[in-house]
């Protein structure tokens, strides 16, 4: 294998990994806000199980984006296609959007949902609201995606 | 802020039995209440319902247990559990104490008002001041043992009343829980307990000024460690009140002493000093409602409760002693809610 594929899947693991890292500890968070209203009140399961749920898409959209990259490189049908090291370069970096932010994000919208599960324990009419706070950090991960799938299209193979 | 989420689960517990707290208009409709059946019946829709033939008193300790049962259930470590329960071990110490000098003076021993909720098992903390063994005293810095014997030496000799035994003993445990809650590194705590200190400092002051004690009593009695210096409070003992207001003028207390300051001077009895400051500190934990991550709101729940408890005693014992409806509500505290 050459040192340029070598970057390119450092590239799909950054993506994969960082964005996953941000997921699972949003999900924690979320995870342990729910489980202090579930104790008191286990009918609230749905609604908290959705807003757990919400910083986990992070973790997805790394996924996709690795998937991308392995496609890209021709990992995945295990015909490798030769890279000069600037595309392999070009390839990692195109990677980091979506990990960066979904680490960032993931962290943040595991807050803010962990915050809005308080709020339907005390509130549980405004389940609403609740929802679209955590949803709003969620713009941002998108985005991080949208910038890397731009990206990997831009580059020339 | 990472350690904030230690408390992810018990804020978010909290919350939900924050609902349960009762709002001020209940407390209305209590006082309107036409007898005490009315009352057990309003009480049955909410947390403090009552079996036939239980009396009332039962009330306040089975509501104190259970709210510490929840705190300490939800806190992550022993060291913040225990935290919470040295108060019931400093209020049996009290009581102990009292009870030692007062049998000394020929008195009966009480010890049914002991509560088994501190750190300390109720039979041990009375062999522990039985055989005055106090280095097994849970605020086990060296110096406590002293300040208790000194405690009781003095009291031994000049015959002071036993309520000296509180302002003495409270000191002793402000200084502990200080170095306790410092010892964590909770600054939320720290802060917490300064503010205790702080208001205690206040209240010896216009109690000390009521009695008409010494200045000497005052800078002995008072406790240090609070965000305000206690020989600035020594200082203007002996001025007029305007000093002693202007002193905290630039403390977050400015509205808080000028309210008491001229509740004392139209002749006000302490209690509706006390209820000032009871409202001062449920309003100054209010801030906490907007604290998601952080034992804020466990803290805030507590005082909350304990204050909500206060509440009920105020109009139940008031309502039992045939006390009008206008005095009831005058002596309600502040709710969380």
């Amino acid at each position: 294998m050459e040192l340029s594929t070598a970057i390119a899947i450092c590239g799909a693991a950054l993506a994969a990994g960082l964005a996953g890292c941000g997921s699972s500890l949003g999900v924690g968070i979320a995870g342990e806000a729910g489980a202090g209203v579930l104790t008191e009140d286990p009918k609230k399961f749905g609604l908290v199980l959705l807003l757990q749920a919400l910083p986990g898409t992070q973790g997805i959209y790394g996924l996709l984006a690795g998937f991308l990259i392995m496609n890209k490189i021709g990992l995945l049908g295990g015909q490798l296609v030769s890279l000069t090291i600037q595309q392999g370069l070009a390839i990692a970096f195109a990677a980091l959007p979506v990990g960066i932010v979904g680490l960032v994000s993931g962290i943040a919208q595991g807050k803010t949902s962990a915050a809005s599960i308080q709020l339907i324990a005390k509130r549980p009419e405004e389940a609403g609201k609740a929802v679209i706070l955590p949803a709003m950090v969620e713009t941002y991960a998108v985005l991080g995606l949208l910038m890397t799938v731009l990206l990997l299209n831009g580059i020339k193979i | 802020m990472e350690r904030d989420f230690r408390y992810t689960y018990a804020a978010t517990r909290i919350r939900c039995l924050e609902k349960e707290l009762l709002p001020l208009s209940f407390f209305h409709r209590l006082i309107g209440a036409s007898s005490l059946s009315e009352v057990r019946k309003i009480l049955e829709e909410t947390v403090y319902g009552i079996r036939e033939g239980e009396e009332f008193d039962v009330l306040w300790e089975r509501e104190s247990r259970r709210t510490l049962s929840i705190v300490k259930d939800v806190l992550p470590n022993k060291r913040l559990k225990d935290f919470f329960s040295y108060s019931y071990d400093i209020f049996n110490l009290k009581v102990l104490l009292k009870n030692k000098l007062l049998a000394k003076r020929g008195m009966k021993k009480n010890w049914d008002i002991l509560v088994d909720m501190g750190t300390v098992p109720v039979d041990k903390m009375i062999s522990i001041v039985e055989n005055e063994q106090y280095v097994y005293l849970p605020f086990h810095k060296k110096d406590s043992v002293y300040i208790i014997w000194d405690l009781l030496d003095r009291m031994e000799k000049a015959e002071l009343d036993t309520k000296f035994v509180d302002l003495f003993l409270d000191k002793l445990y402000f200084n502990f829980m200080l170095n306790e809650a410092r010892e964590m590194g909770e600054s939320f705590l720290v802060e917490y307990i300064k503010l205790l200190i702080d208001l205690t400092n206040i209240m010896t002051f216009f109690r000390a000024k009521f009695a008409g004690r010494s200045k000497s009593f005052l800078s002995d009695v008072l406790i240090s460690g609070g965000f305000v210096d206690e020989d600035r409070l020594v200082d203007v003992y002996q001025d007029n009140l305007d000093s002693f207001v202007k002193v905290l003028h630039y403390s977050p207390y400015s509205g808080l002493v000028e309210k008491m300051a001229a509740l004392f001077e139209q002749g006000q009895d302490l209690a509706s000093l006390e209820k000032l400051k009871d409202n001062y500190l449920i309003e100054t934990l209010k801030n906490c409602k907007f604290v998601m991550f952080g034992i804020q709101p466990i803290v805030a729940f507590m005082v909350a409760k304990d204050m909500e408890i206060k509440n009920l005693r105020i109009v139940i014992t008031g309502k039992q002693a045939g006390l009008s409806e206008g005095i009831l509500k005058e002596r309600l505290r502040y709710v969380y809610v």
